[in-house]
């Protein structure tokens, strides 16, 4: 009774695992994480409500990590709360810009095009490429701006500490996060 | 590159690298690293514990180790919430996860690097029950600064609450996280095996890791009452006589 006991249990563990391995890996998450899933799955279930496309991969996701623990860790010695949701709402906007920056740049970096550019491809395929580098220039610096931004909150944050005011912060943050979903609308005409 | 970054952190300031505004897009940033990095630390301990008996037991003791660390951190992670939610510490479950990864994951990364003192010591062919303690010392030896860490991280992820019961929160989450630590190790046993013992990957289930520690330690004094064990518990095998 006891030994059928422990293998139901155990079968019913496993299976909840493989239900949400399969999410996980429906989500696009690396296949170690899905696989590790059916062992531990109540440490990853939380996985099953993340976007996957915000794991922060391109080339300026550690200075956006930084700047967003800088401002988190600014707040709490401020003693005050930064609003969380337009603070994921502009890092989240931040992380796919920041990976769509890293799809252009192994674009740029593949092998077939730097060749072809280098053995006096063909002009309209030069043009293109050049349209397509200020565009990620243009992308990179609207990034750039925003970051720069959120380092500015860190200021504001301090002044607030004095004032007490929280309101401006968060228009802060809608209106950064605005420029950065600007970004994701033109970027697709620009190219 | 991504492994040794994560390792590096998570050994120089495990609170930092798991600290970022958007907790389930860190969770699933880091959780395949912590994850790896649990696995291949706690493997390194298994292969050291289980080159004591030599043979099978190595492999079997690998592949144990890393369910020994995952565990307990599984089976308490309800209750971990709960003394948080209890200590009035606002924290995500994402967060509780995270921590809970991370501190595990420190506590493979300092197994692993317990490993060749332990192999040293068990290559002057220590005694048996001698050979345990020193791998129970081990694993409590490591997992102290984890359980630290994720004590830490919980309570660095109480930005917008938490009163003075946190700290009973933390002695709790430390006390049940070392509970369940110390009897999954009772549950996987063998890790040590005896020379001449039978290799297994199980053993029937029989009393608890307490009443084992007791006795080994007895046994070590060369006292060796106190090995009649019972079977007990909810998972427990019938005994026939």
């Amino acid at each position: 009774m006891r030994g059928e006991l422990t293998v139901a249990l155990g079968l019913a563990y496993l299976a909840v695992g493989a239900g949400v391995a399969w999410g996980l890996s429906r989500r696009g998450h690396p296949a170690v994480t899905a696989v590790s899933a059916v062992a531990v799955w109540p440490l990853l279930a939380p996985l099953l409500k993340a976007d996957p496309g915000l794991s922060g991969v391109g080339p300026t996701a550690t200075r956006i990590r930084a700047c967003f623990s800088a401002l988190a860790a600014s707040a709490a010695e401020a003693g005050g709360a930064l609003p969380q949701a337009e603070m994921a709402a502009l890092m989240a906007s931040l992380y796919r810009a920041d990976e769509r920056l890293a799809m252009v740049d192994r674009l740029l970096e593949s092998d077939g095009l730097a060749q072809l550019e280098g053995a006096g491809g063909a002009d309209e395929l030069r043009r293109s490429l050049e349209t397509l580098r200020t565009a990620r220039a243009h992308a990179a610096g609207e990034i750039e701006a925003v970051l720069a931004g959120v380092l500015q909150l860190r200021v504001q944050l301090g002044i607030q500490a004095l004032a007490g005011d929280r309101q401006p912060v968060r228009e802060r943050l809608r209106e950064m996060t605005a420029r950065v979903h600007a970004l994701e609308e033109v970027t697709p005409f620009t190219l | 590159m991504e492994l040794l970054t994560v390792a590096t952190g998570l050994l120089r300031d495990p609170v930092k690298l798991i600290e970022g505004a958007d907790e389930r897009a860190t969770l699933a940033r880091l959780a395949p690293s912590l994850l790896i990095i649990t696995a291949l630390g706690a493997a390194v301990f298994g292969v050291v514990v289980g080159s004591y008996r030599g043979g099978l037991q190595v492999v079997f003791a690998a592949i144990k180790m890393p369910a020994l660390l995952l565990l307990p951190v599984v089976v308490s992670l309800p209750a971990v919430r709960a003394l948080l939610r209890a200590g009035d510490v606002q924290v995500s479950y994402s967060q509780v996860a995270l921590a809970c990864l991370a501190g595990t994951a420190r506590t493979a990364i300092l197994t692993a690097a317990l490993g060749p003192v332990v192999w040293l010591y068990y290559s002057i062919t220590p005694d048996y029950h001698a050979s345990v303690l020193v791998m129970a010392l081990a694993l409590g030896i490591a997992g102290l600064p984890g359980m630290a860490t994720v004590a830490r991280a919980l309570g660095a992820a109480r930005a917008e609450g938490g009163s003075r019961l946190r700290w009973f929160s933390a002695v709790g989450i430390l006390l049940v996280m070392g509970l369940t630590g110390a009897q999954s190790g009772w549950l996987l046993r063998p890790f040590v095996a005896r020379p001449t013992a039978e290799i297994a990957f199980l053993r029937p289930i029989e009393e608890d890791v307490f009443s084992s520690l007791a006795a080994t330690s007895r046994s070590a004094r060369g006292d060796y009452r106190g090995w009649d064990a019972e079977s007990e518990g909810l998972f427990s095998q019938e005994q026939t006589p």
